[in-house]
C-alpha cells in the first residue's frame, strides 16, 4: 500500500484511539467518582472499541500493527498495570476502581492474546515473542 | 490545580489535540509535492474523508453553540430547523457531483475559477471570493467568539477569553499555513468525530440530569400550558406568514417562526453547501464516491439524528430557563463530571476550528487566484501564489480574531448575512450545473441584487443605512421572511428576466463542452429516468410539508400542544414529533435523489481531463509596472475611503 494509504490508516487509528481512549478514561473516572462498577466497565468497553477500530483499520488498509504501535500499546499497558498494582498495594484504590481494573487489564491482555492466536496461530503467536530462537536462526554459520 | 478543577480537564485534552494538529500538519506538508497541492491536497483526499469533512463543515459550531439557545428562547418553531440535517445535504446533492466532474475535466481549483471559465469574465469569481471572505471572517468569527466565551466561562476565569481566542486562531493558522488543504482534510476526520461524540454526550447528560425522556416531556407539557408560553408561541409554528414590518419595528404575534420564516431560514442554511468552501473541499477529493454516501448516511442519517434528537432535546429542556443555556448545562456537567465536560468542549472547539480552517483556506485561495491574479498580477508563479495565500490565511484569521474580540456587534451582524449571501450563488451554480438558459449577465446582476436585498433586510444593512441617515420603513426580516428568502427572490427574478434578454451571448467557449460532459456524466440509468416525476413530486411534497406552509399542520397533528401531556400522542410536543417524522422521510428523499436519481452517486462514465491549452509562459513572473500601479491605486482608494468614512462618522 502506498504512502497515501499509510497516512489514511494512521488518521483512522489516531482518531479512533483519541475518541475511544478519552471516552474510556472519562468512564473510568466517572465510575470511580460515582462508585459504579457498571460505569467503570463502560470504560473497558470503550477501550475494547478502540482496539476493534484499530483492527478494522488494519483490515481495510491491508496492513498490520506497526512496531511503534505495538511498543506504545505494550508500554501503556505495562505502565497502567504497574500503577494499578502499586495503587492497590498502598491502599489507594476504592473497591470499584479495584474491580474495574481487575476486569479491564485481563480483558485487554486476553484480547491482545486472542488477536495474536487468531492471526498467527498458537505457535506463530509464541514465535513472535521467542526472541532467542529468532536470534539462533539469524546467527551466521 | 486539583483533579476536579475544570481548567485541568480543559487543558489536558486540548494539549493532546494540539499535538495531533502539529503532527498532522507536518505530515501534510511532507505529502504536498507541488505548490498547487496546498489548495486542493493534490486532489487526493479520500472520499470518506471528504464525506466527514463536508458534514462537519456544514453543521459547523452553530449547531452546538447557537441552536439549543435559540430553541430555549424561541421555542419549537425554531426547532423545525433541526431539519437542516436534510436541507443542507439536498444542496450538496444538486451541485457537488457536477462541480467535481467539471473540475476534473478542466483542472479547476476553485469555485470562482470554474464560474469565471463557464460564464466568462472575472466578476462572478470576485463575488464568490468576497462571499468566501465574509464566511471566513464573520461566520467563523462569531463561532470563534462563542466557543472562546464558553471555554472561558467553563474555566471559571472570564479574563481568559482573549487568550482562548488567540490560542484557537493560532492553532488553526499554524496547521493551515504549514499543511494547507491536506492538513485541514486530515484533521477534519478527528474534528467531525469529536463533534459527533460531543453531541451524543450532551444529549445523554441532559437526559440523565433531567431524569429521563418522559419527565422532560411532562415538564414541557406544563410549560406549554402557561399563558406566557401560549402568547410567545413556544410550542407551535406561528401561522403561515405574518405581514409585519419586521423585527425592531413591528414584532410578529405569537413568535416570529411562521412557516414562511422557517422556509426562508432553511434557504439560508442551504447556502453553506453552495458556498466556495464546500466546493473547495469537493474539488480536493480524488473521486466523487463519497458524496452520495456522505450526504445520505453520514450527514442526513447520523448527524441528522443527533440534531433532531440530542440538539433539540438540549434546547427543549432550556425553554423558560436562562439566557446562557448551553454554558449552564456545561457548568452543571462540570460540577460532577469535568472529564465529560472537557470532551464536549473539545468536540465543539474542534468543529469551530474545522470551519475556520476550511473557510480561511478557501478565502485566501479565492482572493489570490480569482482577484489578485487576474486583476493585479497575471504572471504570478505558483510558488508566489502559495506564499501570498499563506500570508492571506494569516491575515484572514487575524481579522476574524480581532472582530471576535473587539467587534461583537459587527461580527454578529455580518455573520447573519454570510450564509444568505452564499445562497445568492445558487443561480450561478444552477446555470453551471443544470440550466444553460442562465447567462453571465443575469447571474452577475442577480447576485448583486440578491446580496443587496439580503443586506437591507437584515441587521447589517439596516444598521449601515440608519448610520448614513437612511431609516428604512422595515425592520429585520419583514413579512417574517428571512433575508435569505428576500435575496433569493429578487435574485431569481433578475436572473429570469435578464437571461431571457441575453440569450446567445452569456457564456464562454467552454460552456458547450461542460454541457456535453454533464449530459453524459449526470444521466441516470434508463430504468431510473422514469422516476423523474416521482422525484419532483417527492421533493416538492417534502418541502411543502416539512418546512413550507404545510408545517402548520404539525402544530396539532400529534396532539394539541396546550392540553397537557396526556393529549400528546407520542409523548412529545406535536411539532417536534412532526420534525422527527419528516427527518425520517427526508433521509429517504436524500437517498432517492442521491442514489436512485444518481444526482450524487458515482458515475461509471470516465472523465478525460482536457490537455491544458498551450500558452506562452510569461517571461517575467514579477508584477508588471502597470499592474503594480493598478494595485497601488486600488489599495490607496480603499484606504482613503475608509479614512474619510471614519473621519466623517467618527
Amino acid at each position: 500500500m502506498g504512502p497515501t494509504a499509510n497516512i489514511e490508516r494512521e488518521i483512522v487509528v489516531i482518531s479512533s484511539w483519541t475518541v475511544f481512549g478519552l471516552l474510556g478514561l472519562a468512564f473510568f473516572l466517572e465510575g470511580a467518582a460515582r462508585n459504579s462498577l457498571l460505569i467503570g466497565l463502560l470504560g473497558t468497553a470503550a477501550i475494547a472499541g478502540g482496539f476493534i477500530c484499530h483492527l478494522i483499520a488494519n483490515y481495510a488498509f491491508e496492513q498490520t500493527f506497526k512496531k511503534g504501535e505495538v511498543a506504545l500499546g505494550l508500554g501503556v499497558f505495562a505502565f497502567v498495570t504497574s500503577g494499578f498494582i502499586i495503587a492497590w498495594l498502598v491502599g489507594g484504590l476504592s473497591t470499584t476502581s479495584f474491580y474495574t481494573g481487575l476486569v479491564t487489564l485481563p480483558v485487554i491482555a486476553v484480547g491482545f492474546l486472542s488477536f495474536l492466536v487468531t492471526r498467527y496461530g498458537v505457535g506463530g503467536a509464541f514465535r513472535k515473542f521467542d526472541v532467542s530462537s529468532q536470534q539462533r536462526v539469524r546467527l551466521p554459520k | 490545580m486539583s483533579l476536579h478543577d475544570p481548567v485541568f480537564w480543559l487543558l489536558l485534552p486540548l494539549l493532546f489535540y494540539g499535538l495531533i494538529c502539529g503532527s498532522w500538519a507536518r505530515t501534510a506538508a511532507q505529502a504536498n509535492q507541488r505548490p498547487s497541492d496546498f489548495f486542493t491536497a493534490g486532489k487526493t483526499l479520500a472520499p470518506w474523508m471528504t464525506a466527514l469533512a463536508l458534514s462537519g463543515v456544514s453543521i459547523s459550531g452553530w449547531i452546538a453553540l447557537g441552536f439549543p439557545q435559540s430553541i430555549a428562547s424561541q421555542g419549537f418553531g425554531f426547532a423545525v430547523l433541526g431539519l437542516s440535517g436534510i436541507l443542507i445535504p439536498l444542496t450538496g446533492v444538486l451541485f457537488l457531483k457536477p462541480q467535481w466532474a467539471i473540475a476534473k475535466r478542466h483542472g479547476y481549483t476553485s469555485q470562482g475559477e470554474m464560474l469565471n471559465a463557464y460564464f466568462g469574465g472575472h466578476a462572478i469569481g470576485v463575488i464568490a471570493a468576497l462571499i468566501a471572505v465574509l464566511i471566513a471572517v464573520a461566520f467563523s468569527g462569531i463561532q470563534l467568539r462563542s466557543v472562546a466565551k464558553l471555554l472561558a466561562s467553563l474555566s471559571g476565569n472570564e479574563s481568559l477569553f482573549p487568550y482562548f481566542v488567540w490560542g484557537i486562531a493560532f492553532v488553526v493558522a499554524g496547521y493551515l499555513i504549514i499543511g494547507g488543504m491536506r492538513a485541514a482534510g486530515f484533521l477534519s476526520v478527528l474534528q467531525t468525530v469529536l463533534l459527533g461524540l460531543a453531541l451524543i454526550l450532551l444529549g445523554a447528560f441532559v437526559l440523565f440530569l433531567q431524569g429521563g425522556f418522559e419527565p422532560i416531556n411532562q415538564q414541557l407539557a406544563e410549560i406549554a400550558q402557561q399563558p406566557s408560553s401560549v402568547s410567545k408561541g413556544l410550542f407551535e409554528v406561528a401561522g403561515v406568514i405574518q405581514f409585519t414590518a419586521g423585527l425592531g419595528i413591528e414584532a410578529p404575534i405569537g413568535g416570529q417562526w411562521t412557516a414562511v420564516m422557517i422556509f426562508s431560514t432553511s434557504l439560508a442554511l442551504m447556502g453553506i453547501q453552495a458556498s466556495p468552501m464546500a466546493t473547495q473541499l469537493v474539488l480536493s477529493t480524488r473521486n466523487p464516491k463519497g458524496i452520495a454516501a456522505g450526504q445520505t448516511w453520514v450527514f442526513a442519517s447520523f448527524f441528522g439524528a443527533l440534531i433532531v434528537g440530542c440538539v433539540v432535546l438540549v434546547g427543549a429542556v432550556g425553554i423558560g430557563k436562562d439566557n446562557h443555556w448551553l454554558a449552564t448545562v456545561m457548568a452543571t456537567i462540570a460540577d460532577t463530571s469535568p472529564w465529560f465536560m472537557s470532551l464536549i468542549a473539545l468536540g465543539i472547539l474542534a468543529v469551530v476550528q474545522l470551519v475556520m480552517g476550511f473557510s480561511a483556506l478557501t478565502a485566501a485561495h479565492a482572493l489570490v487566484q480569482d482577484v489578485y491574479k487576474p486583476y493585479f498580477h497575471k504572471g504570478i508563479s505558483q510558488k508566489d501564489q502559495l506564499l501570498f495565500s499563506r500570508v492571506v490565511i494569516g491575515l484572514v484569521l487575524l481579522v476574524s480574531a480581532l472582530l471576535a474580540l473587539l467587534g461583537p456587534f459587527v461580527v454578529s451582524a455580518l455573520s447573519s448575512v454570510a450564509l444568505p449571501s452564499a445562497l445568492q450563488l445558487w443561480p450561478a451554480l444552477l446555470g453551471l450545473c443544470w440550466f444553460r438558459f442562465i447567462t453571465r449577465q443575469s447571474v452577475l446582476a442577480g447576485a448583486l441584487i440578491g446580496i443587496f436585498a439580503v443586506f437591507v433586510t437584515d441587521t447589517a444593512g439596516i444598521g449601515i443605512l440608519a448610520f448614513l441617515g437612511l431609516d428604512l420603513p422595515w425592520g429585520r426580516w419583514p413579512w417574517t421572511i428571512h433575508s435569505a428568502g428576500w435575496g433569493l427572490f429578487f435574485n431569481l427574478l433578475a436572473v429570469l428576466v435578464i437571461s431571457a434578454i441575453t440569450q446567445g451571448r452569456g457564456h464562454a467557449k467552454i460552456a458547450g463542452d461542460v454541457r456535453r460532459l454533464l449530459r453524459s456524466y449526470m444521466k441516470p440509468k434508463s430504468t431510473n429516468r422514469a422516476l423523474k416525476p416521482a422525484a419532483w413530486s417527492a421533493a416538492l411534497a417534502w418541502f411543502f410539508l416539512a418546512v413550507g406552509p404545510g408545517v402548520v399542520l404539525g402544530n396539532t397533528a400529534f396532539g394539541p400542544p396546550t392540553e397537557g401531556y396526556d393529549s400528546w400522542v407520542v409523548g412529545l410536543p406535536s411539532i417536534w414529533a412532526w420534525t422527527i417524522a419528516f427527518w425520517v422521510l427526508g433521509i429517504f428523499l436524500v437517498w432517492f435523489l442521491s442514489y436512485k436519481m444518481e444526482l450524487a452517486s458515482a458515475s461509471s462514465v470516465e472523465i478525460t481531463p482536457l490537455e491544458p491549452v498551450l500558452s506562452v509562459a510569461p517571461r517575467d513572473t514579477k508584477i508588471q509596472k502597470q499592474e503594480m500601479l493598478r494595485l497601488g491605486w486600488t489599495i490607496s482608494a480603499i484606504a482613503a475611503l475608509t479614512t474619510i468614512t471614519t473621519w466623517i462618522f467618527g
